[in-house]
């Protein structure tokens, strides 16, 4: 006698916004037949944070599917609908992987199966993404940047010949469904150009332990390879992974914010580094 | 009349006889003359090849077996067809130079631009044979099996740890093409092996591996084929994410229209979107860290845009176009464009609502002129290889636009023009545009060719290009290339220096100006090859190059005779240091002599002189060891150049020219025997001069012919052949009136050669002949002749014997071994029978202007009886025979015997001599004695039908003398 249990969310994507009911069924396919004690349903929303093994509820909400009865040999597909609140007077925040900072959403389903049997549990990840509040529309404009890199700019100056880069963010402030954009031009005279990189970089803060924000890194996408013309706007194309980007959220308790880093390296071992801060929105 | 019982005694008894020859035998012969048939056709012109069938015992076929099957090309030339154009094709002049060959061909057929019509872009990438192409070239290599187990253990690292660092690229450089091709395909297969156990992200990892790999440019030369096989796994992978996403999205619309079906079993995974998948894949790779591979990958996947929205394939293929513009190395630039393009026709991306073969080309035009701009190069030489891997690329995207487009052509040539640095720019237009451009632009593309700029650039590649060009207008439209364009190729081909590009161009052009080659080009290619040739490690490499160049400067040289009088010609064939290609070069100009058809006679002393110069040397190459095919082949060639020298009346100089062929050509049986028949030919041109009528002088010249070939013949090592000729040769003597020593010598000779061939024979027998009986009967077949011959004959006007030379023969009859015991009875009877036709008063042929024995001794009573006196001895000789043969039980030889000997008294003898009568009653009993003897009832028959017959004749004609009488006492 074996059990399987599943969780089917209606949503392919699994994506859902505050608000909305998360629907879907719960599938048990089942050899004989299933004594149980009840099957319920639990719909959680947790921040954890690396200083505080406690985490933070978001949203909280449980359902007894089924009492105490049986469930036929076979597959037997039960639907439920859940409604995402938030948590009394908490906020729900977007669905976020860290490295100090996580903020999941979870479904959880158990059959409880009394002294004897063992208890069936599953659970399972869906995605909250939140559209910005009308309130906030005058921070969701779009901030070009514009930034001159020149040997006269940089901090450590140790005979780099004379250089000149151009580089352009079509924003700052970027909105996560679109790629990050703009472009750089080079003028580089002498100088060969052997790769530039483009790194996203989180920003994580738990302000209650006072220690300073801790830098890692997303991701890195080369965005130039090798000695590109002087004088050509080079694209810059970077979309923002799912999970492991966010909203930018400042909170009392904690921070998430983030920044691009670009990477120059000229094939003499030079090594250029800008860094930008952006803030990441959705709409 | 009835047979009766056979007996078997045991020795018969003949009584004694004498012959006596009838007088009129020949009045009847020829009251019964043939009616002659005019026939245009010769009965046996169809099958030459029968005669040898029939000694080889298979007459009964009489349709030509191998005529059926062969419908023009013989299977066999067709085949060393295909084997020479392979070895062209394989035969380069190294290693690099045929890798680049292999992928410029592999890149060319793989992206299909043979072909200037436009088409759809579908049907220009035939995928699979891209990888026929590369299998191909798999077999055609060898491999050690070191290298296998590098390449496996090489294999084994990437795909367990997939690890990418400089010590695997290093051992990836190092690899042969070969090798490399099959390394990809093992990528290829390891990559769609993942993807069927649904490891979909290994499979993108073996994709993304592959993809670094082509970010690496250390062996330019190689990278065009590793752009090959990459885009084959990249365009796999695509297919394969497609297909699956196409499932995807069945199964969920399926799942919406009926939630439930309880017949299918339950599916495991809950049914998601193919649109979410798919945007799962682009964010998968969008986190690829190398830009290069991301840029691939992401060009792969590009047909699943298709399931995200309308349109979305075109806006993401115009980003990527943008994107590559970050890769800064050329030829991977170059590269990945192509493979946007490519991709962009896979998708079948409608070409009006986004150009992108313009698009990518022009932003290449961009990088590639800044980079050209730049002049700060140390390495110039290999810069230029560097850029010419660009070529297969920048061509192909070229003709993407010029097959669409053509109108752009004019700016594209003023852009390509204003760059700097712009050979490399020719070269793609002089592949890259369409044809009839290039006709129009010829004056434009030709100047620019001269260019100052241009004057430090080896031209090498570019005369390549246009003479491909130009091959191709000439299998078009079959107009002729201008003179001007072939001025300047020439004048520009003889300032390349490296020999192997110099035989290359050579090579090329020498066809494409067939129409064009004036003798004073032709001696400046010789001039320049001479010293090109000289090198001794050059020809080693380009023999094969040489030959071909030499066949197609003799093939399309305006006149060929004024090549050999060419003053570089003979210095040219004295600097091949290879004395085996000298003797190729040699044979190819020797069969270009035979072959072409406005060099029909030789005639003039220099080029003759030439001529066999050439000819020696061919034929001074036999060796002891030469195998008798070549043998037989280079006596071919010889053979036919003799028969080409005329001196047309001048018989003296033709004769001299003999002999001094007879001296060089001493080694091959062929010429000499092609040199008797010139003589003979000679002789006969000379009779023809003289109309029949020979003078002193003539002769005297007839005479030195027919010496001539009294000596020439016994050189000969075939008997046969031999005996041929010596016939021959006697009849020509007679017909020449050269009655007195050489025709009487070469009779002579025929006899006596008789017997030392039968000693030669008997060694060369079991392959000159299959059978000694074969033998037998072609002796048998030259004696007859020979008497038909020898009835004309005169004798010496001494008397002192009749018919001397028939005696001879009669001698060498007698002296030769036969195996069959039919062959000297049956001889001898012919012999009988060719004296009896001597016995006669008219002959029934005459040699013009010879006086045969008839006119010398005709009426004669002494000349007669030493004729009976002779049939008498033969008699005998044949009734021995006769004897013999029963004794030995040859009862079917015996019949035919005695029938033969039966019917020449018949027809000859003189019944009215008793004792023939008898002999022929004897001869008839005994013939009944002959046991199984069916044959005699069935002549009994005939000769009944023919009494009758001749009874009823003779009863109209009353009185008449007849033989009549005589058959009647039968």
């Amino acid at each position: 006698m074996s059990t399987h249990l599943d969780i089917w969310l209606k949503r392919p994507n699994k994506i859902y916004r505050e608000g909305d009911i998360v629907s879907g069924v719960l599938r048990i396919q089942q050899h004989g037949e299933l004594r149980h004690e009840g099957i319920s349903l639990t719909m959680f929303g947790e921040v954890t944070l690396d200083s505080n093994p406690k985490p933070i509820q978001l949203a909280f909400s449980l359902v007894d599917v089924c009492r105490t009865g049986k469930i036929p040999s076979g597959l037997t597909e039960i639907p439920f609908e859940i409604p995402l609140v938030a948590y009394r007077n908490r906020k729900i925040y977007e669905t976020y992987h860290g490295v100090y900072v996580n903020i999941r959403y979870k479904l959880k389903c158990d059959i409880k199966r009394g002294f004897l049997g063992k208890n069936e549990c599953k659970e399972m990840e869906f995605i909250v993404e939140l559209p910005k509040r009308p309130v906030d529309r005058a921070a969701t404009d779009a901030k070009p940047l514009d930034v001159v890199i020149s040997p006269s700019t940089l901090r450590s100056l140790s005979g780099i010949p004379n250089f000149k880069i151009d580089l352009h963010l079509d924003s700052i402030v970027c909105k996560l469904d679109k790629p990050l954009t703009g472009y750089l031009v080079f003028q580089k005279e002498t100088l060969v150009l052997r790769s530039v990189e483009l790194q996203l970089v989180r920003v994580e803060a738990c302000t209650n332990t006072k220690q300073e924000a801790d830098r890692t890194e997303i991701q890195t996408v080369q965005i130039i390879d090798g000695n590109i013309p002087d004088n050509l706007s080079i694209p810059i194309y970077m979309p923002f992974p799912k999970l492991f980007s966010c909203p930018t959220i400042l909170t009392t308790n904690f921070s998430v914010e983030f920044e691009v880093n670009f990477v120059i390296t000229f094939k003499n071992q030079h090594l250029v580094n800008e860094n930008i801060s952006i803030t990441l929105i959705r709409e | 009349m009835t047979c009766g019982t056979p007996g078997t005694p045991d020795y018969v008894d003949f009584r004694p006889f004498e012959w006596k020859t009838r007088l009129d035998s020949t009045k009847i012969l020829l009251k019964h003359e043939l009616v002659r048939v005019r026939v245009d056709l010769h009965p046996l012109q169809r099958f030459s090849s029968q005669t040898d069938h029939a000694t080889a015992g298979q007459s009964d076929g009489i349709k030509d077996p191998l005529g059926s099957l062969l419908d023009g090309n013989d299977p066999l030339s067709l085949l060393q067809k295909q084997a020479i154009n392979q070895l062209f094709d394989e035969l380069s002049d190294d290693s690099e130079a045929t890798d680049v060959k292999l992928v410029h061909q592999l890149i060319h057929n793989g992206a299909g631009t043979s072909s200037s019509k436009p088409r759809p872009p579908k049907a220009k990438l035939p995928r699979t044979f891209k990888s026929r192409a590369i299998k191909r070239n798999i077999n055609c290599e060898d491999y050690n099996t070191d290298a296998t187990i590098d390449i496996h253990r090489l294999k084994l690292e990437i795909s367990e740890h997939l690890a990418f660092d400089g010590e695997f690229l290093r051992k990836f450089r190092r690899l042969k093409p070969s090798e490399l091709v099959m390394e990809m395909e093992n990528f290829h297969e390891d990559m769609v092996r993942a993807w069927k156990k649904e490891e979909r992200v290994e499979a993108l990892k073996i994709v993304i591996v592959c993809a670094k790999l082509s970010m690496d440019t250390e062996n330019p030369i190689l990278y065009p084929l590793k752009y090959v096989c990459l885009s084959d796994i990249l365009s796999k992978f695509g297919e394969q994410v497609y297909e699956r996403l196409k499932i995807k999205e069945e199964i969920f619309i399926s799942s919406l229209t009926s939630p439930k079906d309880p017949r299918k079993p339950a599916s495991t995974k809950p049914p998601g979107t193919a649109q979410e998948t798919c945007l799962n894949w682009f964010y998968k790779i969008a986190s690829v860290r190398e830009l290069v591979p991301r840029l691939y990958a992401e060009a792969a996947l590009l047909r699943s845009y298709s399931f995200l929205e309308d349109g979305r394939m075109i806006t993401e293929l115009k980003k990527l176009t943008k994107l590559t513009r970050a890769v800064g190395d050329l030829i991977v630039n170059l590269y990945l464009r192509c493979y946007l393009c490519q991709m962009g026709m896979e998708c079948e991306i409608n070409l009006v609502l986004y150009n992108y073969f313009r698009e990518n080309f022009d932003e290449f035009m961009i990088t590639l002129n800044s980079f050209l701009s730049r002049d700060d190069f140390d390495d110039k030489i290999n810069l230029n290889r560097y850029l010419e891997t660009l070529l297969p690329g920048l061509e192909w995207l070229l003709k993407g636009i010029t097959d669409r487009d053509p109108h752009v052509q004019d700016m594209l040539l003023r852009l390509f023009r204003n760059m700097p640095n712009n050979s490399i720019m020719l070269l793609t237009a002089l592949k890259g545009f369409t044809e009839d451009f290039i006709v129009l632009n010829i004056d434009n593309l030709l100047e620019w060719l001269l260019s100052p700029e241009l004057a430090e650039v080896p031209k090498y590649k570019h005369l390549m290009s246009l003479g491909k060009m130009c091959e191709n207008i000439q299998t078009k439209s079959a107009d002729c290339i201008p003179d001007k364009v072939l001025k300047t190729v020439w004048d520009e081909t003889e300032r390349l220096t490296d020999t192997s590009e110099y035989l290359n161009v050579v090579e090329l052009w020498l066809p494409l100006s067939q129409n064009c080659l004036p003798t004073e080009r032709v001696n400046s290619i010789l001039q320049i090859f001479g010293p090109h040739v000289a090198r001794e490690q050059s020809v080693e490499r380009h023999s094969t190059r040489v030959e071909n160049v030499v066949r197609n400067l003799t093939r399309y040289a305006d006149d060929f005779h004024l090549l050999f009088i060419s003053e570089h010609f003979i210095p040219f064939l004295n600097t091949i240091p290879n004395i085996q290609l000298r003797v190729t070069v040699c044979k190819i100009i020797m069969e270009a002599l035979v072959q072409r058809s406005d060099c029909t006679f030789i005639c003039d002393s220099v080029t003759l002189n030439s001529v066999m110069i050439v000819a020696r040397t061919v034929h001074d190459s036999i060796r002891m060891s030469t195998v008798d095919d070549e043998r037989k082949q280079i006596g071919n060639l010889l053979a036919n150049f003799v028969r080409h020298v005329r001196f047309r009346d001048d018989f003296v100089r033709q004769m001299e020219f003999y002999s001094q062929a007879r001296m060089i050509f001493y080694q091959l049986d062929i010429v000499l025997e092609t040199l008797v028949h010139c003589i003979n030919w000679l002789c006969f041109e000379q009779l023809k001069s003289v109309k029949g009528n020979h003078d002193p002088a003539s002769l005297e010249f007839a005479q030195s012919c027919v010496a001539y070939n009294f000596i020439t013949i016994p050189t000969l090592e075939s008997p046969v052949t031999r005996l041929q000729l010596l016939i021959i040769s006697g009849q020509v003597a007679l017909a020449n009136q050269c009655l007195d020593m050489e025709a009487i010598n070469t009779m002579k000779k025929f006899n006596d050669i008789r017997i030392d061939a039968t000693s030669t024979d008997r060694i060369r027998a079991d392959f000159t002949f299959e059978r000694t009986a074969h033998k037998e009967i072609i002796f048998k077949s030259y004696a007859l002749q020979m008497m038909s011959i020898l009835i004309v004959m005169p004798d010496d006007p001494d008397g002192k014997s009749v018919f001397r030379l028939c005696s001879r023969l009669y001698r060498a009859i007698n002296s030769f071994e036969w195996k069959d015991p039919m062959m000297q009875p049956s001889l001898v009877i012919m012999l009988m029978r060719m004296y009896s036709a001597g016995y006669q008063e008219v002959y029934p042929y005459h040699f013009l202007n010879v006086d045969s024995n008839d006119t010398l001794y005709g009426p004669d009573e002494l000349f007669r009886q030493k004729m009976d006196t002779a049939i008498n001895v033969l008699m005998h000789d044949a009734i021995r025979s006769i004897i013999q043969l029963r004794l030995n039980n040859h009862y079917a030889s015996l019949m035919l015997i005695v029938e033969e000997l039966l019917a020449i008294i018949f027809a000859f003898g003189d019944l009215t001599n008793k004792s023939l009568a008898v002999l022929s009653i004897q001869l008839w009993d005994f013939c009944k004695q002959i046991p199984f003897n069916t044959k005699v009832l069935m002549t009994v028959q005939y000769l009944q039908d023919e009494i009758d017959t001749l009874a009823r004749a003779v009863e109209s004609r009353a009185g008449c003398h007849s033989a009549v009488p005589n058959f009647i006492i039968i």
